[in-house]
């Protein structure tokens, strides 16, 4: 190729190639966004949730949220967990008979798009105070190379809550009392690979809206949420 | 490469409204820039933290942003110079006895000379803003011909060449005449 085309002429007295041109060379592109959780780290620093913290959620697979919850949803927490009912089972596992609440609790349906025919139910039930989000599906659904993951949605999908992992067909997960469930009501479970991005991976297999306990009959999953299953490459952009 | 003219403008609105998602759409944009500027000067196990730092930083001081003194992007870029000497502070605290990039096998070649100018040339060229900044990372990063830059960014052969010998002498002059 024709260097002259390649590259302007040099400004007069300078017949070599620049530092700056070299320098750019070396370098390469720099545009693509790092790998990695980078991000997730930088917004929760923002959110002022230390790193430590975040990796031990992780770890846990307790919850983190994605955009910043406000205290206003406690005190809505309070009031739904006023008007429900005592049912009084016994926690698995547990040492003594604890009485428990169901807060909400979902009947999980497949999305038709995943190519999964899984149902099941989601409950929150609140032990001792504390919350705890119980999943039952009839059957695993097919993970392929990866995992599934548990999510709680904002009805548009504008927002997501990431629950925890889920490697058999009953988990419980512990709930942050900063959760407002009726900010984020809908159960998502979602096909993940493992490719180190915290971020939903925009396969969603199977779904429904939890509904509080006092609200009686409850609408429908919303079907008309915008799906995750069908999301491209960059609408997933907006879930990061 | 894909962001398109305009856009830098519009995050730097969001930004100085601080708007929900501007610091997500500045990461989106500029933190491949501030990672692979920190990955020459501190190497790539210190780079996650220098990008964070930056980002974080400049959220938490975004009141002292001006749209009107500098381009959103260069502001980052400076921060970048800074957290990256931050680190290299640290480091030096740490460590006093010389082991100078000796985990850094990948950036090797990259002195501490090298990663500051070419600190500078991406200030600059952030400062400058587009066409410039597309037609000189366009002629040297993906290696086009000037009649590919100007068919590419549609813009007539004799101007990419204006801009070009333009830019390269404002770069050059920064640089020490080198």
């Amino acid at each position: 190729m024709n260097e002259t085309d390649r590259y302007a002429e040099r400004p007069a007295g300078d017949p070599t190639p620049g530092r700056a041109e070299e320098l750019l060379q070396r370098a390469g592109d720099l545009s693509p966004a790092p790998e990695g959780p980078l991000w997730e780290r930088i917004q929760a620093e923002v959110d002022g949730v230390g790193r430590d913290e975040l990796e031990a959620r992780r770890r846990a697979g307790g919850a983190r949220t994605r955009r910043r919850v406000g205290r206003w949803p406690l005190l809505a927490a309070a009031a739904a967990g006023a008007l429900v009912a005592w049912v009084g089972t016994q926690v698995v596992g547990a040492g003594a008979p604890r009485d428990e609440i169901v807060v909400a609790d979902a009947a999980l349906s497949d999305l038709p798009e995943a190519g999964a025919t899984v149902d099941g139910t989601a409950e929150v039930v609140s032990v001792d105070g504390e919350r705890r989000l119980r999943v039952q599906l009839d059957e695993l659904p097919d993970t392929g190379e990866g995992y599934l993951e548990v999510w709680l949605l904002r009805p548009d999908v504008s927002g997501l809550v990431t629950v925890g992992v889920i490697a058999d067909t009953t988990a419980e997960f512990s709930l942050p009392a900063t959760v407002d469930l009726q900010e984020y009501p809908v159960v998502d479970i979602s096909r993940e690979q493992l490719d180190g991005d915290p971020s939903h991976g925009g396969t969603s297999l199977v779904r429904g809206e939890l509904h509080t306990a006092d609200a009686g009959p409850g609408e429908p999953p919303p079907a008309a949420t915008d799906d995750l299953t069908s999301t491209s490459s960059t609408d997933r952009e907006a879930y990061r | 490469m894909s962001v398109e003219v305009g856009d830098d403008d519009e995050i730097a609105v969001a930004w100085e409204n601080a708007e929900p998602d501007a610091l997500e759409r500045a990461y989106r944009r500029w933190g491949g820039l501030v990672h692979g500027l920190a990955r020459r000067a501190v190497g790539p196990d210190d780079a996650d933290d220098v990008t964070q730092a930056v980002f974080v930083s400049a959220w938490r001081g975004r009141t002292t942003y001006d749209r009107g003194s500098a381009p959103l992007g260069a502001w980052l870029v400076g921060i970048t110079r800074r957290r990256i000497a931050d680190q290299l502070r640290a480091r030096q605290r740490q460590a006093p006895v010389a082991q100078e990039q000796d985990d850094v096998p990948d950036d090797a070649a990259w002195t501490a000379a090298d990663s500051t100018d070419l600190l500078t040339v991406y200030e600059e060229l952030e400062r400058i803003g587009d066409p410039q900044r597309r037609i000189i990372l366009l002629a040297y990063v993906e290696d086009l011909t000037q009649r590919e830059i100007a068919e590419r960014l549609d813009l007539p052969l004799g101007t990419v060449k204006t801009h070009t010998n333009r830019t390269l002498a404002r770069l050059r002059t920064l640089l020490g005449g080198a």
